[in-house]
């Protein structure tokens, strides 16, 4: 299967275009990124309908078999996160155009663009920990320089403050990875999966996860590892902050961390209690701590930063609480996040390309203006707080039914309970933005901003009545290639041996 | 109807009750057909709310009503599944009465059964919605659908899922609704002062023909429970409409200011004179029919009860103050002096004039082929037994019905007119006399009744609402509305603010975390990565 490497060469071949295509026509660049954008949804598509059949798909480079060549590793899980990725990236893409065009060197912004996309796509299909580690870095550097494109102040000191704390995760991995390869001798995750079991749970073991797991808790800015992110997230373009928010830190820190903990470390809630209380507890810390900061923020993307670091908790609690339902619900609340926290950074965006303010206190009245975008707002809104039938209601379902079949009712409860933070800080915006009476100067979003908006409403809309869909050929399957444990080493050399 | 406002809406409820009621009587299993039954509840209201004049306190009084009804309704389903952990019927083997619960069971579930029905003393939203929305939905849905439903439901519960012919209590509290809203209602009828008001109370007294039938467990009388049923759908509609005509033309419902239209408006004149008859059971019309099979099968329950002569005098009695309402229906729309107004009032449109003739011409045809064509081919293939003695006629037995139904009749007469005879002279005195004002209307044809204590005891509490509970539901509804206003609501408002204040602080209290300044943040981080090693290498 020769189609895996594309998923990561057809961006990064963009990327080195694009500097070039702006030399020859500048206008033609953004029907290129999105193009490109677009194939890669369609790839993926391509690839979720593959892995219904094919539990695992491996990729050799250059046909050197494992553990000695290097390999893509591609499964349920990889499948999901790159059509996750990709619908992002589209709806991002689409909505740059306006966006952007007050910005100088667009070039440089879209070759960045395709740069994380890479990077992203790189780290879900990858076999092999030190790719991992590359392409994580590959996407941290791009996603840097983002944050600073605006070049003021206050963008210059949130990239340089994330840059500083992004690289203290991004140096703990890379610890942990030398230390790994001291002990295992090898870099392929498969092979480390094997060599693992014959070191046992040691001490050593568990100081490689816990760096690891710290790691990856920067990178996806769990409470109190999350305060570089009320900052980039922010200064960054709209449609950066909605890729960052929406998909970015997820695949950085979740994406990695459930791979390495469920199948490279092989640990289940049976073998690991403590680790998955762990995870449990930084999931509940995080939704708790930063749903209160955000209520009392006044600046929109600020407020809708904390507002992701909250939700991301909720995807930790569970993987945290560990059986099916719980990691199902946590992979479909990644799927739901990412559409509306994408959804409601690109309000964000549309607003303040009309109005050039994001304060909260000055905005008013643009909920008869900006229609759309009130619209999309409300329904971004009304999935994140887990209203039926968006997306996010069964997403968090799944979970509190996870938690419940685990024996865990209080977290259920609690679970629910602190959705209302979301439903409050979520009004806070809808109340001073869109429905108080004001005079704030605003005309309509432009038609290709309205066209992004509208897509992720209407997949936050679809997914949601077809959920049993979503969950039977994409969410379930995933969850079970994490679940599979173990069992994922084999996969890889097997599906190696046979050619998949 | 197009002068309605939202007459569109209109036509959306009638199709969503049409597919609602379908789904009742095509529902296998008591969870689908409660479902389809609440929608048809919904469906209810939103048609009621388009009135002729501002009709939402009738609805939400019929909402009301129902909706405890069902509610009732729902947890008898409930009883009855725990008890028998089944739901889908008809069953192989029919439920007997060996438990209490299942007698609540049958009871509560009987309450909705009732509330559709009309039976007293669930009736009372339909006379007070007859007065607000137009003739067509009462012709619709009081008049004819909800007794289709209402009836279906208790064929079905009383002879398909439970067996009430082997438990005489549930037959008696049957057949005491059944014979008490057949006198009270016709009573009641036979007061109103206008068409649509009078119609209504009189379709609640059929209903009680149906119940009266079914309760008494004889094959004879569930045939002809339905019978009548069927029956009521034809002249109850036939009886709407063409009201529903006259007041299209005359725009009142009022018998005081209407008179001597059977000129003008020949057509629905015949009709209604058809139908009238029909409903008081005059032979041969339907009517008479499906009545007579229905006394026929009081009669044969003397062996379970001693009490038999009772509903059959109380059936007869209903049958003839039928007669009697209809007497004054006909005389104050259709004869009589006309008034001036009316002069120039024509026939009611063609499309208008067509369905209520047709189904007078139904209420003749199936009087006279009675056994040929609706007994044959509708009621006896849907029961499914056998009736012994459906081509038997006694004529002594009828004559003897006849005879008491004129004693009865006589009766009347006497504490009525014959005691206290009214005497109005008209003077002239020199004045030419006019005859707007000497007109005879109808409306005051039976208020001697008023005059026999016992009946005017009835109608007394009847219009002052005593026998209805909605006005005890209401009551008990604002005096928790004011409890919950003034101690539950303020509680919670006070916890509400306070929890909110203490979110508020540790918000701020958060935000101050963020000095924005690198070290901190880095230390933070330290310290997490500290906690979590120890956590998982300790």
């Amino acid at each position: 299967m020769t189609f895996i490497p594309l998923f990561f060469v057809l961006p990064l071949a963009a990327a080195f275009i694009i500097p070039i295509l702006g030399k020859i026509a500048k206008s033609l660049i953004w029907i290129f990124v999105t193009l490109v954008s677009f194939a890669l949804f369609v790839l993926a598509l391509y690839g979720a309908a593959v892995t219904q059949e094919v539990p695992m798909i491996v990729y050799q480079m250059g046909n050197w078999p494992p553990p000695l060549g290097i390999v893509m590793a591609f499964d349920s899980f990889s499948a999901f996160m790159t059509l996750v990725i990709s619908m992002l990236v589209f709806a991002g893409s689409v909505f740059s155009l306006r966006y952007i065009s007050h910005y100088t060197g667009q070039w440089k912004f879209y070759t960045l663009y395709m740069l994380i996309t890479a990077g992203m796509m790189g780290i879900v299909i990858t076999g092999d920990l030190f790719n991992m580690f590359v392409f994580l870095e590959i996407a941290a550097i791009s996603s840097y320089a983002l944050v600073a494109f605006g070049v003021d102040a206050e963008e210059l000191e949130a990239s340089f403050k994330y840059m500083v704390m992004g690289e203290v995760g991004g140096l703990t991995f890379l610890l942990a990875i030398a230390l790994l390869y001291a002990k295992t001798s090898t870099l392929n995750l498969a092979d480390i999966s094997n060599s693992l079991q014959l070191v046992g749970h040691t001490p050593f073991f568990w100081l490689v996860l816990g760096m690891m797991l710290l790691a990856f808790s920067i990178k996806s800015a769990f409470v109190p590892f999350h305060s570089w992110l009320p900052d980039a997230h922010p200064a960054a373009p709209a449609p950066i902050s909605s890729l960052l928010s929406g998909i970015f830190i997820k695949v950085l820190g979740m994406y990695t961390a459930a791979r390495i903990i469920f199948n490279v470390f092989g640990l289940s809630r049976a073998n690991a209690p403590a680790l998955f209380n762990v995870l449990v507890g930084i999931g509940l810390l995080s939704i708790a701590f930063a749903g209160v900061t955000a209520l009392s923020q006044k600046d929109y993307k600020r407020l809708l930063g904390y507002s992701s670091v909250s939700q991301v908790g909720y995807i930790m609690l569970g993987f945290g609480i560990g059986n099916y339902y719980g990691v199902a619900g946590a992979i479909f609340y990644i799927l739901a996040h990412a559409l509306a926290k994408g959804l409601l950074f690109l309000t964000s965006g549309s607003v303040v390309n009309a109005t050039g303010t994001r304060d909260l206190t000055k905005l008013a009245g643009l909920g008869e203006k900006m229609s759309t975008t009130a619209w999309s707002f409300r329904f971004g809104s009304m999935s994140l707080i887990g209203l039926p039938p968006f997306v996010g209601f069964f997403a968090k379902w799944l979970i509190c039914l996870g938690a419940l079949k685990a024996g865990f009712g209080w977290l259920a409860v609690v679970a629910i309970a602190l959705s209302v933070l979301t439903l409050s800080y979520l009004l806070k915006i809808e109340n001073s933005v869109f429905m108080k009476k004001g005079k704030t100067q605003a005309a309509k979003a432009p038609f290709t901003m309205r066209i992004a908006m509208v897509f992720l409403v209407v997949l936050i809309i679809v997914l949601g009545i077809g959920f049993q869909s979503v969950i039977e050929f994409i969410v379930g399957p995933a969850a079970n290639a994490l679940l599979r444990g173990l069992e994922y080493a084999n996969l890889v050399f097997g599906s190696a041996a046979v050619g998949f | 109807m197009s002068k309605m406002p939202r007459e569109r809406v209109y036509y959306l409820y009638v199709a969503l009750t049409l597919a609602a009621a379908n789904g009742v009587v095509l529902s296998g299993n008591l969870i689908f057909l409660l479902l389809f039954w609440n929608v048809l509840v919904f469906s209810l209201y939103g048609i009621l709310q388009v009135g002729k004049v501002y009709s939402s306190p009738a609805a939400r009084k019929a909402i009301t009503i129902i909706g405890v009804s069902d509610y009732v309704m729902m947890l008898g389903i409930v009883i009855f599944l725990v008890k028998t952990g089944n739901v889908n019927f008809p069953l192989e083997t029919k439920v007997l009465f060996t438990d209490t619960w299942l007698v609540v069971s049958y009871i509560m579930i009987l309450c909705g059964v009732l509330a559709k029905l009309g039976a007293v003393p669930l009736h009372t939203w339909i006379p007070e919605s007859a007065k607000v929305v137009p003739a067509s939905t009462l012709a619709f849905i009081p008049g004819s659908l909800d007794k289709l439903l209402g009836f279906y439901l208790l064929m079905r519960l009383s002879y398909y899922i439970f067996d009430i012919t082997t438990y005489v209590p549930v037959q008696m509290i049957l057949m005491i609704i059944g014979a008490v809203t057949i006198i009270t209602m016709a009573i009641m009828a036979l007061l109103q002062k206008d068409t649509q008001r009078l119609l209504a109370f009189s379709t609640v007294s059929q209903a009680g023909y149906m119940v009266l039938g079914v309760g008494t467990g004889i094959p004879i009388a569930i045939a002809g429970a339905l019978f009548h049923m069927l029956n009521n759908v034809i002249y109850k509609s036939a009886l709407f409409l063409s009201a529903g005509s006259v007041e299209y033309r005359t725009k009142t419902t009022d018998m005081d200011s209407l008179g001597g239209l059977g000129v003008k408006m020949p057509v629905t004149f015949f009709a209604f004179v058809i139908a009238a008859l029909a409903i008081s059971g005059v032979p041969p019309l339907n009517g008479f029919y499906s009545k007579w099979m229905i006394y026929q099968g009081i009669i044969e329950t003397r062996g379970a009860t001693n009490v038999w002569f009772i509903f059959l005098i109380c059936a007869m009695f209903g049958s003839i103050l039928t007669l009697a309402y209809n007497l004054k229906l006909i005389h104050s729309i259709f004869l009589g002096e006309r008034p001036k107004d009316f002069n120039k009032v024509r026939e009611a449109r063609f499309e208008m004039v067509v369905p209520v003739l047709l189904l007078a011409l139904g209420c003749i045809g199936f009087g006279i082929f009675a056994q040929a064509l609706p007994l044959r081919y509708l009621i006896l293939p849907s029961l499914g037994f056998e009736l012994g003695a459906l081509g038997f006629w006694s004529p002594t037995m009828a004559t003897l019905l006849i005879i008491v139904g004129i004693v009865a009749g006589i009766i009347v007469y006497w504490f009525g007119t014959a005691m206290k005879p009214r005497r109005t002279s008209v003077f002239v005195g020199g004045e030419v006399l006019d005859g707007e004002e000497a007109r005879i209307t109808g409306p005051n044809f039976y208020s001697s009744i008023n005059s026999v204590e016992m009946l005017r005891k009835t109608y007394d509490f009847g219009e002052g609402g005593a026998f209805d509970f909605y006005n005890y539901l209401r009551g008990a509804a604002s005096g928790f509305a004011a409890l919950s206003r003034d101690v539950i609501d303020r509680i919670i408002t006070e916890l509400y603010r306070v929890i909110g204040r203490i979110v508020t602080m540790v918000g701020n209290l958060t935000s101050l975390l963020h000095t924005g300044e690198l070290y901190n943040y880095v230390g933070w981080i330290f310290l997490g990565g500290i906690i979590i090693l120890l956590i998982l290498v300790l």
